[in-house]
């Protein structure tokens, strides 16, 4: 076997190797968008959507969490408690993404996103006249 | 369509396509065209040049009939923040990126020598591709649906997190970064149509690094602007849009280190033609990502979906087409020398550092693009950060490690010092990591990691010592950019693998313990009414050293959003960084007692007695344009007379705030103006903090409830509505009571008096139980419902509660390696693109003197 031989193996090698790792990797942090049922049903990561209940929203001093409560479109609420900070427009979201585990009655969320509302909704409304 | 910019954009458009016709014309044999191309492309510089002028001054000039401007910004806004909103929304971004991408044309066309006909054949088409969506959704239309002369008061303002100083650069440094990498790719697809696969490398390394510098320049900025303003407790999350910057640039600087190989080599065609492609494309598809709205679900800040996804799936179409079309059809022309150098030689360490990085930017692209690939299989899902660090983190130990070695490597072998400098580079790196294992660093991955970043940072950095010894400094270029991005990978790691974070919430003026830091809230700093308010953290460490944080939380008065900023405390070892989780304001001493007094008149309110003698206008603490009343007060008791003026400021129109002052001598008394009757000119005062008086109960009773307290047992039976007349402005409601169970049982009514004057309390005594009174509070007469309070001398008086403020402190070690280090990279990398700038210039003198 000559040298180029042995460095073409070694790279399939490493190659295959690392895209294997890497696909592991990438499985097993998937978190698929899920009904609240699905999630409360699951101790995977997964995503949830709703929209803020508000007035729910509640920052618990001795657990140093955040808790909120989210509903979707079929009335369905689910609490969340989040560890991290609020993030900057949560009160105007229009909807809240939270991507995390199901434990003890509420998601608790690694991860939220915020939707606001779009920019270009009801821009014709606002519009005043001079 | 407001029409001269929409002229400039099709005038652009023709004039490119003009540009590219004669340039094709020239490639066909006719060079006279290419006199007329280069002028076609100036005009074409021009009117894009002229639109993105026209579209800055219909944003000054505040022209809200524009969409655009009417969506991005308003009267409010200062100069630099208006000329800002050229880059605020996707429309203007775009426009942005065009201007760029002409004016990088420019130097382009001068230096490109032969390729220049075929490259800019391929460079316009980039730019048209551009052109089109702007074509498609022009920042010059008009607010659809407005009949002739309507035009909005005013717009809807900048986005509040984007009003900030890096606003102003940030944005336009990334989309110069953006623009520069249609060089290479121009370069690459020329060079394919053209059979010359050798010197576009060349010609374009210092396009790549152009490329390289500035992407990573911007990006970081990006970081360091999330950082410090923004709050969001670091300067990377593996959002969709910060990734979407950095494969492009990952995929740049594989490209670099491929030209230079090819350069020193003569080998590795392939590859770089393939890199060029593949750094174009991904910025397309990260075009793609960010703007079509495909990822809206999974990032922080994509923008909305304008209608422009079909364009941008068009144009990554094409580009792929064009670029690896172009390829495979010259694929098999190229021409490959076999190469047998041994494993120690910087020809192999520089194929393995580009397949590290291509692996890296693969695991960022797959990650991001997860929502579109599991589209596919199963149900849409992303990633988290996690995959990102879990993945990434070895194939950086295996780069860093390469990063260290190959200073000291020849292309086709070790240096003589080989050893001896590399032993002394990892016994100083080893030195540090046994400091930083004192420090506290632990995780094996991860101390391996930082390990490697340290021998990474000895190893260049004797190096470019080396070449400065020798008086090569600009070979030191390259070698100091890597000095930088050792120093950076080692702040990487220490500060995200070793900060340590805590919440707490601070009552007004009450000291807490975090992480050994004393931090006590000290109020909430607001020098004027139209500032920001800051909040005041006095932190103390354990040296007794003591700085006073100032994170902000403040609402947006336009679109009425939260906006926090961090306060971050920059020191040597480690930053402290505080943001604000949530403020509450707390409240103020239910009123314990109220007094009505005329001037000159005095009142009682438990040993106090309590004198108005007039009134206090606008005095010298007050804003101009603001009203405020103040009433001035002699106050005796307990042998001390004092002089107190409590005030009452307009908030807004017929709404004042009373402001409550203390009455010294007398532990959390005060006294508040609370009203002013301008018939009689007598003032209310409000005075609390008195021994008795405070809420021994309260309840909020339906008709038929009861409430007991002590032997007393309360029943709501109804309203007394017979003072009732709003039209005649008497609001007067009483609540009846029946007392039952008592000595005297009977009935009570305790009124409330709202309408002229303001609103008053009469409280009524339980008869039997003497100084108890019951007090009206929120009053809902069609749930037919009400709040009482018995008010008790002997219960203590309500101290209302203080503000509070809950932050987040994270103290992140060594993280200012990372900034430092950016500096010394981007020092280092302006150097090595004016080193292969010159190189280039040197090369063409060179031919055109010898083809002379």
């Amino acid at each position: 076997m000559n040298r180029r031989m042995v460095w073409t193996i070694v790279g399939i090698v490493a190659i295959i190797g690392f895209v294997a790792f890497g696909a592991g990797a990438f499985k097993s942090n998937l978190t698929p968008y899920v009904s609240f049922q699905q999630a409360r049903a699951t101790s995977d990561a997964v995503q949830v959507a709703g929209k803020l209940v508000q007035g729910s929203d509640l920052f618990d001093e001795k657990a140093s969490v955040l808790r909120f409560d989210i509903q979707d479109d079929h009335g369905d609420v689910m609490r969340i408690t989040y560890k991290g900070l609020k993030p900057g427009n949560f009160h105007e979201a229009t909807q809240v993404v939270a991507i995390g585990r199901f434990r003890g009655g509420a998601l608790d969320a690694e991860k939220l996103l915020v939707k606001c509302p779009s920019k270009y909704q009801g821009l014709d409304q606002k519009a005043s006249t001079s | 369509m407001f029409l001269p910019g929409a002229i400039a954009l099709w005038a652009a458009f023709l004039s490119l396509v003009a540009s590219t016709f004669f340039y094709f014309r020239s490639v066909r044999g006719h060079q006279e065209a290419r006199a007329w191309a280069r002028q076609a492309y100036g005009l074409a510089t021009t009117a894009i040049l002229i639109a993105a002028g026209v579209l800055v001054y219909l944003i000054v000039t505040h022209d809200f009939r524009i969409h655009y401007v009417f969506s991005y910004s308003d009267l409010s806004l200062p100069t630099r923040y208006l000329v800002a909103t050229l880059w605020a929304g996707q429309e203007g971004s775009f426009l942005l990126w065009l201007v760029w991408g002409m004016l990088v044309g420019l130097p382009l066309i001068r230096y490109a020598q032969h390729y220049e006909d075929r490259t800019m054949v391929v460079y316009n088409l980039a730019q048209i591709s551009l052109l089109l969506i702007l074509l498609r959704q022009s920042p010059f239309r008009f607010i659809s649906d407005l009949t002739a002369g309507q035009v909005p008061f005013d717009g809807q303002g900048l986005n509040p997190l984007l009003q900030n100083p890096w606003m102003t650069i940030h944005p336009p440094i990334m989309f110069l970064g953006y623009a520069a990498t249609a060089v290479p790719f121009a370069f690459a697809v020329a060079a394919l149509w053209g059979r010359r696969y050798d010197e576009w490398a060349k010609a374009s390394l210092p396009w790549a690094l152009v490329t390289v510098v500035t992407l990573g320049c911007a990006i970081l900025l990006g970081g360091y602007w999330a950082y410090v303003t923004l709050g969001w407790g670091g300067y990377w999350g593996w959002d969709p849009v910060e990734n979407a910057s950095l494969v492009p640039w990952i995929a740049s600087a594989a490209l670099v280190h491929g030209m230079i190989l090819q350069r020193a080599r003569g080998r590795f065609r392939k590859l770089n033609f393939s890199l060029a492609i593949l750094a174009y494309v991904l910025v397309v598809y990260g075009t793609f990502l960010t703007r079509s709205g495909v990822l809206a679900d999974f990032s922080v800040h994509s923008f909305v979906d304008l209608g422009i996804t079909g364009w941008l799936v068009g144009n990554l179409a094409g580009a792929m087409v064009l670029g690896f079309g172009a390829l495979l059809w010259r694929w098999r022309e190229i021409p490959t020398e076999p190469g047998d150098e041994p494993f120690f030689s910087r020809t192999v360490f520089f194929v393995v550092a580009i397949a590290a990085l291509l692996g890296t930017a693969a695991t960022v692209l797959v990650g991001t693009s997860a929502p579109l690939i599991t589209r596919l299989a199963t149900k849409t899902s992303q990633v988290g950060p996690s995959f990102y660090n879990r993945v990434i983190l070895p194939i950086g130990i295996v780069l860093a490690t390469l990063l260290g070695t190959v200073p000291f490597l020849q292309w086709k072998g070790t240096s003589k010092d080989f050893r001896k400098r590399l032993l002394l580079a990892g016994g100083l790196a080893i030195a540090a990591g046994v400091v930083s294992l004192v420090a506290g660093a632990h995780g094996i991955l991860y101390v391996m990691f930082l390990l490697a970043s340290l021998f990474a940072f000895f190893s260049n950095l004797l190096k470019t010592w080396d070449e400065v010894r020798q008086r090569r400094f600009r070979a030191a270029g390259g070698y100091l950019a890597h000095v930088g991005l050792g120093l950076m990978l080692a702040g990487i790691i220490i500060s995200s693998a070793y900060d340590r974070s805590e919440k707490v919430t601070l009552a007004l003026n009450q000291s807490r313990q975090v992480m050994g830091y004393t931090l006590t809230f000290k109020g909430v700093d607001k020098p004027t009414p139209t500032a920001r308010e800051a909040m005041l953290i006095e932190v103390k460490d354990k040296n007794g050293s003591t700085y006073v944080a100032r994170p902000r939380m403040f609402r947006n008065e336009k679109t009425n959003q939260m906006v926090a900023n961090p306060d971050v405390h920059v020191q040597l070892t480690h930053d402290v960084y505080v943001s604000p989780i949530e403020f509450d304001p707390g409240r103020l001493p239910e009123h314990g007692d109220t007094l009505d007094i005329g001037k000159g008149q005095t009142g009682k309110i438990g040993p106090l007695e309590i004198t108005f003698d007039g009134f206090e206008m606008a005095g010298k603490h007050s804003e101009t344009g603001k009203v405020t009343i103040g009433a001035r007060l002699t106050v005796k008791g307990r042998g001390q007379t004092q002089t107190v003026i409590p005030a009452m400021h307009a908030a807004g129109p017929g709404e004042f705030t009373a402001v409550p002052v203390e009455i010294l001598g007398f532990k959390g008394a005060t006294v508040a103006l609370n009203g002013v009757n301008a018939n009689t000119g007598h003032v209310r005062l409000s005075v609390t903090g008195f021994g008795g008086g405070g809420v021994a109960k309260s309840a909020v009773l339906h008709q038929g409830n009861a409430l007991t307290y002590k032997s007393v047992t309360l029943t709501f039976d109804d309203f007394d509505l017979s003072d009732f007349d709003p039209e005649a402005n008497k609001i007067n409601i009483g609540a009846v009571l029946k007392i039952t169970g008592g000595q005297k049982p009977g009935e009570i009514t305790p009124r409330f008096h709202g309408g002229e004057g303001g609103p008053r309390y009469e409280d009524a005594e339980i008869p039997g139980l003497p100084g108890v009174k019951v007090r009206t509070g929120k009053m809902d007469p069609n749930e037919k419902t009400v709040e009482i309070q018995v008010l008790d001398p002997d219960a203590p008086a309500d101290q209302g509660e203080p503000m509070r403020f809950s932050v987040d402190v994270t103290v992140k070690p060594m993280i200012g390696l990372l900034w430092s280090g950016l500096v010394v990279l981007l020092a280092g990398g302006i150097m090595a693109v004016i080193r292969r700038g010159d190189e280039f210039s040197t090369a063409i003198a060179a031919q055109s003197g010898s083809s002379a």
